[in-house]
């Protein structure tokens, strides 16, 4: 069913973001997979044979392979195989934090394999003997400390993040624990986990917000809406989801709203999305956000898709909730014109 | 400049010769250190798994004489394994001056104190089997009407609803027949008469009731459950208290029990117990050789590392106990 | 290979207790390489089925089952020639198991535990060579176990090497051996568990020779900071596993009787339910499994990674002729990583349903052991500062490893921001963080340490420049086949996957999944220069002398191979492992003072 799709989706590149003004691709993905593992292996070689010769083409090998990650690097930010599309405010921060981790990493990076590159490339010692050195205690102490200040740099511009990501008040985060912070959601609904697809349940708009979503979350309604792999919200949204699973542990995961979570059986996972952005056109097209299962539940572990749709406004969400409703109404009566169907002898003996 | 290339070379009483009995020695005491976390971790599972149940409906974890236990039994176990390691130091010390004979009756009197526990835990497990107290095999009682609840009714439960009735047959089953008129009774009885007379004993009532309930369909786990929780509850008061008010004891329900965080109780019971006593029965084969080897007179001297390390390790065991003792028994 | 105790006069146990029930550690510490390696063999023919999947999803692999007999069970014509998803669970599975625990592992602490240490040392044997022997064969049942999975009822593990409960766990009350959570989560992860049990006991007993051993065997003048770096790593390594194992354990057979006698350890209130299948009541928590998982097995990592940078600290000195530069930050970091190593291992779970609070100090702890591995690279680097390399095989690979070692360092810190964990946790981004520590740091290592010490082990030297070539590869290669795997989960690329291409996001990806998979089949030949040097060698190899890279540590002391009791004469040392280089009549001066 995929396949006839794929090479022509490869090529194509949907979601690709063009920046203005950039240089072409070197090579294409799509159309280099095969014959680039042969050419760089062809590189290596080449470089081994060199060194026959000479010992420092060692040095380029290193460089080589540098060079490579650098230009997949940019490569791929620039062809849009990056972060996905960012759908909200929090996402934009995870970015930003992800891109500043990128750059004092690439640093750090660019650092140690320019020295060690130029320890291949360095003239012999004078004598052909190296200075017996046996350490430096100002060098130690200068590449001890400078690593220890990033890294509690980075450890601390992230907390309010976290904290914001997990619901909370940054401030009163440490004091909080797990219950969501009160600060009033604007849509409610459980997701519920099963072997392979997601159950949505959403609390009906009709009826006051629930005091205790736990409470709520553990007791249908009959005016509940239900939907199997698809969230629905709409732009601007606050949506409080209870995450649940009925069999083993699957992981929510919606990437464009940088979002993963856990759902642990036997508990009831609270968790906030704020959505910011719509994945609808002003033409009325879809893009496709999808869902995804981030932890292995079995065989069909990677079947558990489902789509995300944030709607331009509210009206427009509750258009598709009203519609939900009805569908649902007429397959209940349907269903309570037939004769209550005996409960399923269980398969085990 | 951190230098350290040129120290003055050591004198040979810097560094002692290694000696076997030492390293035997370490090597028990490293093995001990594992054991250490070993039993560390799976002490710190019973508690987080115990402290975590702190069930919605204010129901805690099974008490002592929910799931009968005795702790006079697991004193009197407690006793025989400190004996038993006095005994086991009786016996190092005694080789240790010589005398193998008296070395060979402390190891055996040592082994069949542990012997002793082993036979009071079988005592024990026996009575957990004759009272269905075994993990995964015990009815749930989840508070009315939750999530769990219904989820138990669904499927977990329903196993456990099956494995009552046995035991309801047997309690009433008869009765319940002639009552509902489904059996022709050879002396003819009158069923009101006889439904009193069922009424009376609070066993064979529940179970009248759970049976007429199967046999409506209208019988769910978390309902069988209940009913044979507060049942056996209310007997285990009445028999408590029997004795002073002149009153004859209940029958004990014949039927599988039912005991809110019963399954996980069982669980962290045999786990705990079975995984000491594992390391006992090992603690008997390792007294076993030189004990064996006293009897045929080839246990010397030279025997003493070996048994130095086995006492220790029969002392740890020991020890294990008398940490599992109370958290099991008294908590 | 020649007769390991042919120097040794009056001496002939005979072949069965020479070459199989051997309590010599040179030939426990062999008997740990053969296997390793013909794990590798196995480990990377399973990584490698693994990749066709991703990078053809929807193809035919018809022609395997022609040429590999028994897949055709698992690839049935009836898919088309194509593998079932179970399958593929169960070949990703089998390949990280087969990796950490049959060859990373048993390579870094069995074989060059056992092979280095006494030697390194000057010591004759380990302190309990029957314990030793033991420890071998406590890994046969092992073996034996995880091969027999895939041949039983419902085939090999297929839940992840994490095997978390309840997908790995679930079992009705009175245990099944075939469980309604996963096909392969019936009677193979039973064999799973019980082969891990045997692995970790072997584990243990190993640990507490190798700590009894280094305390207690050291040669007159060895002090603990005179000792070579590979030993202390080995030392440390093995303090970590006799501390780290034993909650493993417990938690194997907490496992173990959820699944065979119903207890409810890891079922949750209310059991759980699968369709029509429902297991028993439940009552316990599957986070626990977690807890007492990541508690070994984050320690485990460093168990893989702490040998490699030992043993890759000995072979830079060796072919920089310069001193280790720092040998006592080597030493404090090395035994930071592996304190810090018990409080971090809650950053596999920041999104596991754990308590926030608890995530941001995991958190910090995971920031801070960055410190002392950088600490470690910066030393490195200023041991090649200045030096006059020699480009040997052993010395590539070990530089190979210091270069590789970084990434996987540096990645490393994507996680530990929580925040950007959760969009890149349990993405691709983590199996390439992953293979940069255990394929391109460990294997690296481990490769330059089997190039360096084979002289030692066979009396032969393996071809440099095959091992060069083999190095030239597989550095370039790994890189095609594991980088790309940071970007593909930059994108969200979620791990495990049997057909990425169902989601429309990751269809633009999968041109780079066809790359990876290509990269990686070259990388799987690549390997087998590796495998033919070394096999090969041993025939046809140099003859080598006792010292052949002008080596300062003890075992160079010793002929090549050493001989039962390793040496003629118990060697006092007076100088530390590193003196290189300098004025002196010599460019190195060995640890010990008769030379």
């Amino acid at each position: 069913m995929i396949t006839e799709g794929t090479s022509t989706k490869v090529s194509g590149l949907p979601g690709t973001v063009e920046i203005a003004g950039a240089p072409p691709y070197l090579f294409e993905w799509s159309e280099s997979a095969h014959w680039l593992p042969l050419a760089i292996t062809g590189l290596a070689l080449i470089a081994w044979i060199v060194s026959l010769r000479f010992k420092r083409a060692w040095a380029a090998l290193f460089g080589f392979t540098l060079a490579l990650m650098a230009l997949w690097t940019l490569q791929s930010a620039r062809s849009g195989l990056w972060l996905p599309e960012s759908a909200s405010l929090i996402a934009d921060e995870v970015d930003g934090l992800f891109h500043l981790v990128m750059a004092l990493t690439s640093i750090f990076y660019l650092l140690t394999q320019g020295v060690l590159i130029w320890t291949l490339l360095q003239p012999a010692p004078p004598g052909g003997r190296a200075a017996r050195v046996h350490g430096n205690h100002l060098l130690e102490l200068v590449w001890f400390t400078v690593p220890t200040g990033l890294l509690v740099y980075i450890a601390l511009v992230q907390l309010p993040t976290w904290a914001k990501m997990k619901g909370q008040v940054p401030g009163a985060y440490l004091a909080a624990g797990y219950q969501p912070a009160s600060d009033p959601a604007d849509l409610l609904l459980t997701v519920t986990g099963r072997q392979w697809e997601w159950r949505m349940r959403y609390h009906s708009p009709d009826q006051p917000m629930p005091v205790n979503p736990l409470f709520w979350a553990a007791t249908p309604a009959a005016e509940d809406i239900h939907a199997v792999n698809e969230l629905h919200a709409w732009q601007g949204a606050k949506v409080r989801m209870m995450l649940r699973t009925t069999d083993v542990i699957h992981s929510f995961f919606l990437p464009q709203f940088r979002f993963k979570q856990d759902m642990l059986p036997g508990k009831t996972i609270p968790a906030l999305l704020h959505t910011d952005r719509s994945n609808i056109e002003a033409d009325g097209t879809e893009r496709v956000w999808e869902i995804a299962c981030a932890e292995l539940c079995g065989g069909n572990h990677y079947r558990m898709r489902g789509k995300v749709v944030i709607h331009r406004d509210k009206k427009e969400f509750m258009d598709w909730l009203n519609r939900q409703k009805a569908s649902q109404s007429e397959r209940k009566e349907s269903a309570a014109a037939l004769p209550t169907p005996k409960p399923e002898a269980r398969e085990n003996q | 400049m951190i230098s350290h290339a040129e120290c003055p070379p050591p004198t040979e009483e810097t560094i002692p010769a290694p000696s076997s009995l030492a390293m035997g020695q370490m090597g028990m005491w490293l093995f001990l250190g594992t054991e250490v976390m070993f039993f560390t971790a799976l002490l710190a599972t019973y508690l987080i798994l115990r402290f975590s149940v702190a069930g919605p409906d204010g129901s805690g974890w099974p008490n002592p004489s929910q799931t009968h236990m005795n702790a006079w039994i697991g004193l009197g176990n407690t006793g025989l394994l400190l004996l038993s390691s006095v005994m086991v130091s009786l016996a190092v010390r005694a080789l240790g001056q010589g005398s193998d004979g008296s070395a060979t009756k402390a190891l055996w009197l040592a082994i069949a104190l542990g012997a002793g526990f082993l036979g009071v835990k079988a005592y024990e497990y026996h009575g957990k089997y004759e009272h269905r107290l075994l993990p995964g095999r015990i009815g749930e009682v989840f508070p009315e009407g939750s999530t769990i609840s219904r989820r138990y009714d669904e499927g977990p439960g329903l196993p456990w609803l099956e494995s009552i009735k046995p035991g309801l047959e047997a309690t009433v089953g008869h009765e319940y027949r002639l009552i509902l008129g489904k059996e022709k009774a050879a002396v003819p009885a009158n069923p009101a008469q006889m439904l009193d007379s069922v009424r009376r004993n609070p066993g064979k009532s529940m179970a009248y009731d759970l049976l007429l309930a199967l046999d409506k369909s209208e019988a769910t786990p978390s309902m069988a459950a209940r009913s044979v929780f507060q049942t056996s509850e209310s007997i285990r008061f009445a028999n408590q208290h029997a004795d002073k008010e002149d009153r004859h004891q209940e029958d004990d329900l014949k039927t599988p029990t039912a005991l809110p965080h019963g399954n996980l109780w069982a669980s962290c019971y045999f786990a705990l117990t079975g995984l000491h006593g594992v390391h006992l029965v090992i603690g008997l084969v390792v007294l076993g050789i030189p004990a064996t080897l006293g009897v045929v007179g080839r246990l010397r001297p030279d025997s003493l590392p070996y048994l130095t390390n086995a006492a220790l390790y029969w002392h740890f065991v020991d020890l294990v106990w008398i940490i599992i003792f109370p958290l099991l028994y008294l908590l | 290979m020649s007769h390991p105790n042919a120097l040794h006069a009056g001496h002939h146990p005979g072949f069965v207790r020479t070459y199989i029930f051997s309590t010599d550690h040179k030939m426990i510490g062999l008997q740990y390489l053969f296997s390793s390696l013909f794990f590798l063999l196995v480990g990377g023919g399973l990584a490698l089925l693994v990749r066709l999947q991703v990078g053809y999803p929807n193809e035919s692999l018809g022609l395997l089952t022609r040429l590999i007999p028994g897949l055709a069970r698992h690839i049935p014509e009836s898919w088309g020639g194509r593998m079932s998803p179970e399958f593929y669970t169960m070949l990703f599975t089998m390949h990280a198991s087969v990796m950490i625990f049959l060859v990373i592992i048993p390579w870094l602490t069995g074989a060059f535990g056992n092979f280095l240490i006494p030697l390194m040392i000057g010591a004759r044997d380990m302190a309990f060579p029957v314990l030793n022997m033991l420890s071998y064969w406590f890994m046969w049942p092992a073996f034996g176990l995880l091969m027999a999975s895939f041949f039983v009822d419902g085939g090999a593990s297929g839940v992840g090497w994490t095997a978390y409960p309840t997908l790995s766990s679930a079992a009705l009350p009175d245990g099944t051996l075939a469980s309604p959570a996963a096909r392969h989560a019936g009677l193979g992860q039973t064999f799973w568990l019980c082969a891990l049990l045997f692995a970790g006991s072997s584990s243990l007993m190993g640990s507490i020779n190798y700590i009894t051993t280094v305390l207690h065997l050291r040669a007159p003048g060895m002090s603990l900071l005179r000792m070579p770096l590979t030993v202390w790593s080995l030392f440390i390594t093995a303090i970590l596993q006799a501390v780290a194992l034993p909650p493993l354990t417990v938690a194997l057979i907490m496992q173990l009787s959820d699944k065979v006698f119903g207890t409810v350890f890891f079922l949750p209130p209310g059991g759980a339910q699968f369709g029509a299948w429902s297991t028993g009541a439940g009552g316990g928590q599957p986070l626990l499994w977690q807890h007492l998982f990541w508690f070994y097995s984050h320690p485990a990592v460093y168990i893989m990674i702490l040998p490699a940078m030992g043993m890759v600290s000995d072979i830079l000195p060796v072919f920089a002729r310069k001193p280790l530069f720092g040998y006592r930050p080597m030493v404090y970091s090395m035994a930071s990583i592996a304190g810090l190593g018990f409080i971090v291992w809650g950053h596999h779970m920041f999104q596991s349903g754990m308590d926030p609070r608890l995530g941001t100090g995991f958190m910090l702890a995971t920031i801070l052991i960055a410190v002392p591995s950088a600490v470690k690279t910066f030393n490195w680097l200023a041991t090649l500062w200045g030096s006059d390399i020699r480009f040997s095989a052993a010395m590539l690979n070990a530089m190979g490893f210091v270069s590789m070692f970084v990434i996987g360092g540096l990645s490393g810190i994507f996680m530990a921001v929580t925040p950007v964990d959760v969009h890149i946790h349990d993405t691709y981004f983590i199996v390439g963080h992953i293979h940069y520590v255990l394929f391109l740091s460990s294997l690296f290592a481990l490769y330059g340490a089997t190039h360096f010490w084979y002289p030692k082990m066979f009396g032969r030297m393996m071809s440099e420049n095959v091992g060069r070539l083999h190095f030239a590869l597989t550095f370039v290669l790994a890189n095609c086949t594991f980088y790309p795997m940071h970007i593909l989960g930059i994108g969200g690329h979620p791990r495990r996957y049997y057909d990425p291409t169902l989601y429309e996001f990751l269809q633009p990806m999968q041109s780079l999944n066809r790359f990876m998979t290509i990269s990686a089949i070259l990388l799987g030949f690549a390997q087998l220069l590796f495998l033919a040097n070394f096999f090969l060698s041993l025939f046809l190899g140099k003859r080598a002398d006792a010292n052949p890279w002008g080596a300062n540590t003890l075992e160079w002391q010793a002929p090549s191979p050493p001989p039962h009791g390793n040496f003629a004469l118990p060697p006092v040392v007076v100088r530390g492992p590193y003196e290189y280089g300098g004025d002196g009549p010599q460019d190195h001066q060995p640890q010990t003072a008769s030379a």
